[in-house]
Order: C-alpha cells, then sequence, then structure tokens
C-alpha cells in the first residue's frame, strides 16, 4: 500500500493531538473533577481549584503532579495529580503535611537542613517544620539585604522562596475550612455564639446588664475569625451584589455573619467537604461537592471556569512538543531515507502541533480578555508559533524538509523555554497597570514577537544551509540559492515587524512615560535587531559579501534576538529593568557560544567544506 | 539636483549638529516674581519623591518587549494571626512566657506545682492516703504550643499510646473518644481515655491559627475518673485573656 | 567633490555606519550598568566621541581597567547618517514613481534621526509632586539644582533669585542686580552627607556659623555621585554672604533642608533668612522650578488593585487645572497612557507617595514631540506602497517570461 509508513506516522500524530481532549479516568471515589471545577479567587483573579492546585503544587515542587519514591511514609511512592495534594492541603492540611512537595536543591539550603545534595530533593512540611526558625532567619538576612539595595546572591534568593513557599503553604492551610479539624462543629458553634452575643454586645456598650460569659465568648470567637480573615489567602464566596468584585474569605465571611445573621453556605458546605473527607465518605464528599457549586451560584457556572479546567486536563502545549520532537526525528530521518513518507509525517505533525499551540495560546485570550502576548512566558509560545508558521509556509513550497525541521526544532524548543521560565505563579495572571491595554499589546508587543519569530526562523535556516554545507555533500549551487532567497525573504519580514514593533513601542512610551526614545536597555535591544536586519539587507541589496557570509550574519541575528528579548533583562536598570536570573545569563551565553561556532564555520575557506565541490 | 541636494542636506544636518552640540549654556540667573507658597506640605512623603517613573519594584521577568516593571507576584504576606510561626520566637521557653495565661479556677485539692518555664499550668493530686503503695500521682498540665502540633487525630494518637491503648484510631473512629466543647468560648475538642492497664486520661485541645492549647489530667485510672467533674468545671472556668 | 559624494553616498558606509551604530548602543548598554541611563544618554548619546572604559564590576577588572575603546557618539553616527542617507538617495534613485515608496522610507527614517536630534536639543523633563488636597504651579527638574533667595516683603508676591548650581564653584563669587548682597561659594558638593560630630570623634565641624551651622553638632562631608540612583544625591554647599554694610557670615545650603527631607532636629532653624536693608532674604539648596502660570489640584489619588493581592491595577489622579488668567477651572483625569496635554507641557502619571497620599507627576516639554509620530505613519505609508509596488510589478513580470530581477 501506497505511503503506509507516512500514513501510519500521521495516525500517530493524530492520536497525540487528540489524547489531550479525552476524559480522563476517574481514579477515586471523590469526585475530584467537580472540586477541581470549584471557583474561587486567588491572586489576580477568578479561578477553579484545579489552577490553584497546580499553580501550587508548581511553585512549591516545580512540577505539576506529586511524584515520589519509596519512603517509609509512602512505602508504594507517590503518584498524585495537583488537585489530588491540594484536597488534602484545602481540608486535611495534617495529612498534607507528610506530601513531598518542597523542592529544595540548593546545596547550601540542604546544608541548613541538614542534608546533602539527593537526586530527589522534595521535603514535605513535616520535615522542614523544626527548621522554620533558621529559614526565617536567613531569609530576613536576605530581606535585609534588599532593603539595602545589596545584591542577593543565590543562597539569599533560594531561602527567600523556600519561606515565601512555606508561608504560603501555611495560609493555605487556614484559608478553606477553619484549623483544628472539626470544622461543622466550628461553625455551628459560631454561628450559636451570634445572637446571645451581639444582644450581649450591644447591652454592655448601652451601659445595660449583660451575660458576660456569652461576650466574652463572642469577642474571643470574633478575635479567631478577625484573624483567620487577614490571614487566609483565598476568597471563598463570591460578591453578593456587583459593587465590588472582592471575594471574602473564610474570616471574612464568618465577620459578615455578625451583620446579616446567618452563614454563607459556601463556608458550611467546605467544612461538610472536610468532614466527609475526614470520615472517609465519598458519596457524602461528592453531595457536599454538588451543593457547594450550587450555593457558589453564577460564578462556579462561568463558562470561563469550566473551560479554565478543561484546558488544563488538556494541557495543549505538552502535547505539543511532543508532536514537535517527533516531527523533528521524522525530518531528519526523511532526508537518508528514499520516499516521502517521512517528511509527509513531519509535515502533519508539525502541523498538528501548530493547532494545538494554537488552540492553547487563543484559549489564554478567551480567559484572560487580553491579548495573545502579555508576559515573557506567552511571548515565547507566540514567537515559536510564529517560526513554526514560516516553517510550514516553507515546507509547503518546496517539500525538502527544510521547514519541517525547522519549524518542529523552533517549536520544540520554545515551548520548553515558556516552560522553564522561572514561575511567578500563574501562567494567566493579569496584567500590571501599565500593560492592561489591549491596543498596544495587541499591536505593539505582537509585532516585536512576530519579528523576533521571524528572525529565528532565518538564523535556523541558515544554520541548517551551513550544517549542510560544512558537513554532507549535499548542498549544491542550486539548493544554496534557494535557501538563501528564504533567509532574504524571512529577514525582509523581520525587518518589517521588528522596526514596525519598534516604532509602535515608541509611540506607547511616549503616550505613558513622554518620551518617545529613553534609550534604556530593553529598547536598545530592539534597536539592534532592526540595524541588524538593516545591515543584513543592505549587504545582500550591494552584494558586499558572499552568500555563506550572508548566512553567518543570518545566525549573528540569533544572537542579536536573544540577547535582545532575554539578555536585556539580565541588566536590571532602567524603566525595563526585570530580576537577574543567574540561570539564563549561562544558558544564554552557552547559546550563543554554540551561535559563534556556526558562524566560524561559514566562514571557514570554501575548500574545507563537504559541499564545495558541489557548490562550485 | 544631486549636488543641490547634497548642499542642501549637508547644509541641514550641519545645522542640527552644531545646535545640539552648542545646548547646555544654562549658567544664567533667573529673577523671577513668584505667587506666594502654600503652606508646607503635612510630612506625608519620607522621602525625596522616588523618581521611579513607575512606583513599582523590579520582579522577575514576566513581560513581553519594551515593558514597564512590574510588582511581585506573591500576595504580600502580613504576618499570620498573632505571629507567625515562620518568624515567631526561637525557643519554645520564650514562645510559651510570650502566651498570657489565662484565668481559672482550679478545684481545691490540686497541688500547684512551681513555675515551669515551659507549662502554663501545672499540679498534681497526691495519691490519697489510703491508696495502695507505689500508687502514682496524678498529674493536671495546660500547654501552649507552636503551630498546628500535626493535628487532633496525631496527638490523640499520642495519648492513646501514653496510656496503653492502640495508637491507632483514624478519622473514621475518632468520634469515639472525642466530643467536642467549648473553653473560654473557643471551640475545643475533649478527650477521654481509659488504657487497660489501669492508666486514664482526659483532655482538651484548643486550637487557634497558629497555636495550640493542652489541658491534660493523667494519672491511675480510679483518680482521673472521680477527677473527671472536676477537671470539666475547671475547663469551664478558663478565661482567655484578650 | 566628486569622491566626496561617491563616498557619502556608498552602501559600505551605511552598513559601517549602522555597525558602528550596533557597538556604540551595546556598549552603552552595558555601561548603564554602572552609569544609569540618564548619564550614559550624555555620554554615549549626545555628544560627537564617546569612550568606553572596562567596568570595574567585571572580571579581572584590575588587568584590564586600563582598556579605553574610542568610538563615535550618537550625534556624530546619526549626523553621518543622514548625510549618507541623503547622498545615498540622490545618487541611486530618480524620483520615478515606482521608487516612491523608497523615497518616503527613506525620507521618513531621515526624519526620524532628525527628531532625535530635535529630542536631545529641546526635550526636557521634570516632576510635580502633589498631595491629596494639594495644589502646585512649578516643576522641578530632575537633576539640576539651584541656590535661590526669596524676598517674601511684598504681601502679594516672592521675589525669587536662582542661581543655578553650576555657577557655585568654590571661591566664585555672584552678584545680581536684583541682589543687594554677593554670593561666595566656599564649599559644593554634588552628593554629601550629613554626620554627628558628636558621634564622630576627630570629625571635622562646618565652615559655616549661621542658620542650621549654629548646631555645632553637625557636620558635612562629601560623597561620591550615585549615578544608578541619580535622584537620590544630595547636593550641598557652604556660602558666603556679603552685603555692603558688613558680611552676613557663612551658610550651610542643603537640599536636605528643603521640602520634605528635613530631619527634625534642625527645623527649628529653617527656614534660613537674614536682613539686608530692611528686607528679609531667605536662602536654600533646592531643585531647579520652573513656575506655571496655572495650578493642578490634586483632589483625589485612586490606586486600585487586584482584589486580594498588592498587583496594582490602576493607577489615576483626580485633579483640577486652575488658570486665574484664562478663567480655567476644569476637572483632569491623569492616568497610564493618557496624559494631559496643556500649554506645551505634557503631565504623566509617574509615581505616588506612601499610603496613596500624594501623586507624582512626570511633565515634559518637547516641541517636536510629533516629529515621530510623523516620521514613522510616513514610513509606514512608504513600507506598504514599496510592497504593493513590488507586489504589482512582480506579478507583472510572472505573467510575463522574462527573468525576475533581483533587486528588492
Amino acid at each position: 500500500m501506497k505511503h503506509l509508513v507516512s500514513n501510519i506516522l500521521i495516525l500517530f500524530g493524530l492520536l497525540l493531538l487528540v489524547v489531550g481532549f479525552l476524559p480522563p479516568r476517574a481514579t477515586s471515589a471523590y469526585d475530584l473533577a467537580a472540586y477541581g471545577r470549584v471557583p474561587v479567587q486567588f491572586g489576580t483573579r477568578v479561578l477553579p481549584l484545579d489552577s490553584v492546585a497546580r499553580n501550587t503544587l508548581r511553585l512549591f515542587s516545580s512540577g505539576t503532579t506529586l511524584t515520589a519514591p519509596s519512603s517509609t511514609d509512602f512505602p508504594d511512592g507517590l503518584h498524585m495529580a495537583a488537585i489530588q495534594w491540594f484536597l488534602e492541603l484545602s481540608l486535611r492540611p495534617e495529612v498534607a503535611d507528610r506530601f513531598p512537595v518542597f523542592y529544595v536543591d540548593h546545596d547550601e539550603l540542604l546544608g541548613l537542613l541538614g542534608e546533602k545534595i539527593h537526586p530527589d530533593p522534595l521535603f514535605s512540611f513535616r520535615d522542614l517544620q523544626p527548621h522554620l526558625d533558621d529559614i526565617a532567619k536567613a531569609a530576613q538576612l536576605a530581606d535585609d539585604k534588599k532593603d539595602a539595595g545589596a545584591a542577593l546572591n543565590s543562597f539569599d534568593s533560594a531561602v527567600s522562596t523556600l519561606r515565601d513557599n512555606l508561608m504560603l503553604y501555611q495560609r493555605l492551610c487556614i484559608s478553606f475550612v477553619p484549623p483544628g479539624g472539626q470544622p461543622v462543629d466550628d461553625w455551628k458553634t459560631w454561628q450559636d455564639s451570634l445572637q446571645p452575643g451581639s444582644i450581649a454586645f450591644t447591652s454592655q456598650q448601652a451601659g445595660r446588664p449583660f451575660d458576660e460569659a456569652s461576650l466574652n465568648a463572642f469577642l474571643l470567637q470574633t478575635k479567631r475569625y478577625m484573624q483567620l480573615s487577614t490571614a487566609a489567602t483565598v476568597g471563598l464566596i463570591p460578591p453578593l451584589s456587583g459593587n465590588t468584585d472582592t471575594w471574602m474569605n473564610l474570616g471574612e465571611g464568618a465577620l459578615a455573619a455578625l451583620h446579616s445573621d446567618h452563614l454563607s453556605p459556601v463556608l458550611l458546605d467546605y467544612a461538610g467537604l472536610g468532614a466527609a473527607l475526614r470520615h472517609n465518605d465519598a458519596a457524602a464528599f461528592n453531595t457536599a461537592v454538588a451543593a457547594l457549586h450550587q450555593d457558589l451560584g453564577p460564578a462556579a457556572t462561568s463558562s470561563h471556569i469550566r473551560f479554565e479546567a478543561f484546558i488544563n486536563q488538556v494541557e495543549p502545549f505538552f502535547w505539543g512538543s511532543l508532536l514537535y520532537v517527533f516531527a523533528f526525528f521524522c525530518a531528519c530521518l526523511s532526508w537518508v531515507t528514499l520516499g516521502p513518507d517521512f517528511r509527509r509525517g513531519a509535515f502533519w505533525m508539525i502541523v498538528f502541533g501548530f493547532a494545538l499551540e494554537a488552540f492553547g495560546m487563543f484559549a489564554r485570550v478567551y480567559l484572560t480578555g487580553y491579548g495573545i502576548v502579555i508576559n515573557l512566558y506567552s511571548s515565547a509560545l507566540f514567537v515559536g508559533w510564529v517560526a513554526v508558521l514560516f516553517g510550514l509556509v516553507i515546507e509547503l513550497w518546496k517539500k525538502n524538509a527544510l521547514g519541517a525541521a525547522m519549524a518542529s526544532f523552533i517549536g520544540f524548543t520554545t515551548l520548553a523555554i515558556a516552560h522553564h521560565i522561572p514561575f511567578t505563579g500563574d501562567d494567566l495572571e493579569m496584567p500590571r497597570a501599565v500593560l492592561a491595554t489591549n491596543f498596544w499589546l495587541w499591536t505593539h508587543v505582537l509585532c516585536i514577537t512576530s519579528g523576533y519569530g521571524a528572525m529565528f526562523a532565518a538564523g535556523f535556516l541558515a544554520l541548517g544551509y551551513i550544517i549542510a554545507g560544512t558537513f554532507t555533500a549535499r548542498l549544491n549551487s542550486c539548493a544554496a540559492r534557494e535557501i538563501g532567497r528564504l533567509v532574504y525573504g524571512i529577514t525582509c519580514f523581520a525587518t518589517l515587524f521588528s522596526f514596525v514593533g519598534t516604532m509602535l513601542g515608541g509611540i506607547w512610551a511616549d503616550q505613558s512615560w513622554g518620551r518617545f526614545w529613553g534609550w534604556d536597555p530593553k529598547e536598545n535591544g530592539a534597536l539592534l535587531i532592526v540595524l541588524w536586519c538593516a545591515i543584513c539587507l543592505h549587504a545582500r541589496w550591494g552584494k558586499l559579501c558572499s552568500e555563506r557570509t550572508q548566512m553567518a550574519l543570518a545566525v549573528f541575528g540569533n544572537v542579536v534576538t536573544t540577547w535582545s528579548w532575554y539578555g536585556t533583562n539580565l541588566l536590571g536598570v532602567g524603566l525595563h529593568s526585570y530580576g537577574f536570573v543567574q540561570g539564563t545569563f549561562v544558558a544564554l551565553t552557552a547559546f550563543w557560544a554554540t551561535q559563534f561556532i556556526f558562524i566560524a564555520l561559514a566562514l571557514l575557506p570554501r575548500r574545507y567544506w563537504r559541499s564545495q565541490a558541489a557548490l562550485a | 539636483m544631486t549636488t543641490r541636494g547634497l548642499i542642501i542636506s549637508l547644509a541641514a544636518s550641519a545645522a542640527l549638529l552644531l545646535a545640539a552640540c552648542s545646548r547646555g549654556g544654562d549658567g544664567d540667573i533667573r529673577v523671577e516674581h513668584t505667587p506666594k507658597e502654600d503652606a508646607p506640605p503635612p510630612a506625608n512623603m519620607a522621602d525625596q519623591p522616588a523618581v521611579t517613573p513607575l512606583p513599582i519594584p523590579a520582579s522577575a521577568d514576566s513581560l513581553p518587549p519594551g515593558h514597564p516593571p512590574i510588582a511581585s507576584t506573591t500576595p504580600a504576606a502580613p504576618s499570620m494571626s498573632g505571629g507567625s510561626s515562620m518568624t515567631a520566637l526561637p525557643g519554645m521557653t520564650e514562645f510559651v512566657a510570650a502566651n498570657p495565661t489565662p484565668k481559672w479556677s482550679p478545684p481545691a485539692d490540686w497541688v500547684a506545682d512551681p513555675p515551669n518555664p515551659v507549662r502554663k499550668g501545672s499540679w498534681t493530686i497526691p495519691p490519697a492516703s489510703n491508696a495502695p503503695a507505689g500508687a502514682q500521682p496524678a498529674e493536671i498540665s495546660v500547654n501552649v504550643f507552636q503551630g498546628q502540633l500535626g493535628g487532633l487525630l496525631a496527638n490523640v494518637n499520642r495519648w492513646r499510646g501514653q496510656v496503653g491503648l492502640d495508637p491507632t484510631l483514624t478519622d473514621a473512629t475518632l468520634a469515639t473518644c472525642v466530643a467536642s466543647l467549648t473553653i473560654g468560648g473557643l471551640p475545643a475538642q475533649l478527650i477521654t481515655l481509659d488504657g487497660p492497664d489501669g492508666r486514664s486520661l482526659e483532655g482538651a485541645f484548643v486550637f487557634l491559627p497558629d497555636r495550640v492549647w493542652s489541658f491534660r489530667l493523667t494519672g491511675p485510672t480510679p483518680v482521673v475518673t472521680a477527677q473527671r467533674p472536676a477537671f470539666r468545671a475547671f475547663l469551664d472556668s478558663v478565661q482567655w485573656p484578650n | 567633490m566628486r569622491l566626496l559624494f561617491q563616498f557619502f553616498s556608498s552602501l559600505r558606509l551605511t552598513v559601517t555606519l549602522l555597525a558602528l551604530s550596533m557597538v556604540l548602543i551595546l556598549l552603552a548598554t552595558l555601561d548603564q550598568g554602572q552609569w544609569g541611563v540618564y548619564e550614559v544618554q550624555h555620554r554615549y548619546f549626545q555628544t560627537l566621541l564617546a569612550f568606553w572604559h572596562y567596568p570595574e564590576q567585571w572580571p579581572a577588572a584590575d588587568i584590564f581597567d586600563r582598556i579605553t575603546i574610542p568610538l563615535p557618539g550618537g550625534f556624530l553616527l546619526g549626523g553621518l547618517l543622514i548625510i549618507n542617507l541623503l547622498c545615498a538617495h540622490f545618487r541611486h534613485y530618480r524620483a520615478t514613481w515606482d521608487k516612491a515608496g523608497i523615497t518616503l522610507i527613506h525620507g521618513g527614517l531621515a526624519l526620524l534621526i532628525i527628531s532625535g536630534f530635535a529630542t536631545a536639543y529641546f526635550q526636557q523633563e521634570y516632576y510635580m509632586w502633589l498631595n491629596v488636597g494639594g495644589r502646585s504651579n512649578y516643576i522641578q527638574s530632575f537633576h539640576d539644582v539651584d541656590l535661590v533667595f526669596i524676598d517674601h516683603t511684598d504681601p502679594k508676591e516672592d521675589l525669587v533669585v536662582s542661581i543655578p548650581s553650576s555657577r557655585l564653584q568654590p571661591g566664585a563669587t555672584i552678584s545680581n542686580p536684583a541682589l543687594p548682597f554677593t554670593v561666595r561659594t566656599v564649599q559644593y558638593y554634588p552628593n554629601s552627607q550629613f554626620y554627628l560630630r558628636s558621634q564622630n570623634p576627630g570629625a571635622p565641624g562646618l565652615d559655616a556659623d549661621q542658620g542650621v551651622a549654629k548646631n555645632r553638632d553637625l557636620g558635612l562631608s562629601a560623597k561620591s555621585y550615585d549615578y544608578i540612583n541619580d535622584t537620590q544625591n544630595i547636593p550641598s554647599g557652604i556660602i558666603a554672604i556679603d552685603a555692603p554694610d558688613g558680611p552676613r557670615g557663612q551658610w550651610l545650603v542643603s537640599t536636605l533642608l528643603s521640602g520634605e527631607l528635613i530631619p527634625p532636629f534642625l527645623a527649628k532653624d529653617l527656614p534660613q533668612t537674614f536682613t539686608v536693608k530692611g528686607h528679609t532674604w531667605e536662602v536654600a539648596l533646592r531643585p531647579h522650578r520652573e513656575y506655571l502660570p496655572y495650578y493642578i489640584h490634586l483632589d483625589t489619588f485612586i490606586h486600585d488593585k487586584y482584589p486580594g493581592t498588592d498587583v496594582p491595577r490602576r493607577f489615576e489622579s483626580q485633579t483640577h487645572l486652575i488658570n486665574s488668567a484664562t478663567g480655567e477651572d476644569r476637572p483632569v483625569l491623569i492616568y497610564m497612557n493618557h496624559p494631559l496635554r496643556y500649554g506645551g507641557l505634557t503631565f504623566y502619571q509617574a509615581s505616588f507617595g506612601p499610603n496613596d497620599s500624594a501623586s507624582m507627576l512626570q511633565v515634559v516639554r518637547n516641541p517636536g514631540w510629533l516629529l515621530p509620530y510623523f516620521s514613522v505613519a510616513i514610513v509606514g505609508f512608504g513600507l506598504a506602497l514599496h510592497f504593493l509596488l513590488s507586489l504589482v510589478r512582480h506579478l507583472r513580470e510572472e505573467s510575463s517570461p522574462s527573468a525576475a530581477s533581483s533587486s528588492p
């Protein structure tokens, strides 16, 4: 049968495309999916508990599932979804304390904990509890350093992060049910004390005789819930009126009962969930979750919440990157096999990956209400997507797996980079004040990131030229000219996008800060890209250098683009200053080193190229 | 055309260059008549105008190319109720000392022990005159601990172990020896345990967001059984300081 | 002449100038780490010649610190680029319709570079602090400092004589018809720090004996200028005032003694005043001010955060613009991406004071602010036109059998 191999590959790709969309198997009697769909207000927005669970687990442990090898506490090892762990954290914190969720791999910090470096540095809250004071003291020193304007070393950052994570953990523990393990009883006690307490209070204020015991009980509980209202960090109860969009946490909800004389059923539902969990009663749990959904009203049925939980489950970027990886191997294999099978397979896998990535990006647009690119994470996604688009167009046109190889390589690497950008707690977080303007997000930002994508597309095609020319004998003058023209064409696009984007950025800066151009590092970086594009184009127009040198120039474009995108962040200067990330500096330098090697290869005398005969 | 164009361009550029370079002569003394100034502002602004164009300190990158700095993401964490257990006092003694002792009315037959730095309250009930030789005294202690101490279940099991019972309760079976009550108005859990070898315990926990109070009566079973009502009365008499 | 023209219109020169620009920008950006954005702008971009020194903070600085790279500065490169652009355009392109797009693009780019020069020449930036419920009719400079003498005698208005700090050279004497006395600079420090002599035994006292300097416990020393946090420098000086009927002594002046920074134990000796010919003069060192013919009054400052967090969602200053000359008294909202443009100045929401009790506006004067907009529009139009014309030409050539050309 013709094209059997390619059809198998395409089917495999299709499988990877749809597998994320299949409903997951229910692994537990508890309706975790329903619990995951419960909306709360946390961070900058309203989101489902499933997202809170994944984000928090990722913040603590750098992963979205809890996996641990077998240990004394867990002889069979651990493999839990984030929502399962979060279930315990929110409703049975003393159980959650035993789960190893804190990832600590800094050797000095491990030393503080009395541990050595080992391959699986995950610690539970219980493990860290004896060291809380030491962590707090070291983190306080780091805070003092920061206030004094001194630079922080890696230990300072690591211990501050751990301290912040531990504080967040403790606050989450008391944010859903009152501490003590008897939430249902606690709420009943509160409700019962409300009326006698307020009567006693008003009598005391009016100077009349009052019941001291009731008053004391009432005041003490009020104090307890006031403390909880400042410590709790999750908004559980949606606003009743349209005047505000602030949700109440459990302390505030308890105190609100003072005015309304009844305690929000949402709080009672959470308590019921906690009790059901403690009694191992899955049926009661599931009923309580359904009741919670009902009591949350329209907030729970919002399509945004359901869609976000759905997207969490689909994980489009994960399956997309898998597709790109397989596509890359197929594209490379297509150069050593006969027939178009692997190339066709690669092409379709990239198409599926591209579709998944597009779905993921537009899902983000729907969920946040803002543009495609609103932070560094989404910029990485979009840059890759643009480069993949260029690669697909080239592949459709030239049909020689070159476009496919470039697209899948860049697609995979940008998704990997996006995943490894230091996680700040919520990839979908709302943009900050001056960024929350859709017009500029859709124009300036998209232009600049498209420019980056185009630069990488051209640069990696040029890399292909150099590799083929140096290491193989297959780069004949026809193919070389073709690649050269492709690189030139994409560079023209890059010039256009980068220039327009930079100009739009200037206009935005003028509207925001009063000056079109301030010569700060980010602006300088963007200008460097435009200037480099101009140099590449003028060099070609004026025939100032050979085609091989032009390819070297295109590869240098990769260096300039990564400097502009990431390198300028390292300086910590000016209006665009960001935090210094040491790991990024090492990765950048390593990348630049590889690019300079390729540039050197391109500039070798022609006789050293294996394709020199073919090119003659 | 070419030459004319060239001359015009060169002239224009030269003019601009000269103009731009010559800027900077601003050493002139100015004399002005200005309206009277308003009364000086109240000392609200502690520092010299902090002229960051946007007032927010830098954060780890989460921005697209070309944007102003942003604030830190982690919600600013005010210290947890009554002092975060993270930054609370280093030692047990200091922690205990920092918690004011509640008011209470212990029964007359409890003998107060000398002040103990790690206990809030400590009494002994010596063996009765007609008790068998070698009889142990009964003890009442009141303690306060940082954090949640591992939770109710873990502590009940720990106490069970102390009186010789199996420390194997689960959440489902916890209710067999735990009842709810209030102490000084705060919700509390009362634990009643009778061991197989003559030891008994009656105790209570009050769980607060960042600390736990425990009240415990232990001793030989007959003594504990007889003292249970008095112990309950003692718990009812507890008044928390404000 | 012809050779010169060929040189200035060559493509090689363009590429060389662009490459040199990239080197300048890169080295300038790296230097911003130690000199800050403002200073680097002067050293690298608003100059004909720039010098890059191996930074002290880099590794092996003691070996490499003698490395100095001279570079053409921003003005020189910008000027040469304009010349090159115009020459090359006139040499290579005839004024035909199918080159119209390119003409517009080049014209727009030239205009952009010109706008850069215009900004360097004309643009001035200031700030204005407003307390909630308060008002202001002046804007202050970020970097320039004036020694001011104020005569409060007239009940209706003040007479303010401002002497720029560049005149305060040690030993120099300043006189002006408006001042019935002369001013001699004893000492001037662009950045300084104060100390208490009781806590620093052996440290010298002030070379002044009037006003705040009557406090013998006070000492002053120079401090190295902070380029990175350049708005936190505290300039101070010692000046001697000599009236025709006798000296008025030596005075300590400092930005620490004006505005909001006054340490409480010195407040009792402020403002520093002396009398000459029946007029009482106040002396102070303060940021350079420009007085406006109108007031801006801050009614409220709104600082919205995302609920439950400290993340800012929006900033807004609700103000009233009060101009007694024109009779205007209208409410004005100033918020992110929405400045107030009035009287040749543009007011932007920039910062705020603690507890949202005050708002800071950044004020910019740049008569050429529209130039970049024009240039962007012209280039944009030129790009679109060029693309359209190229497309039409390409399609025409596709349909005819002749080979396609390779020019852009």
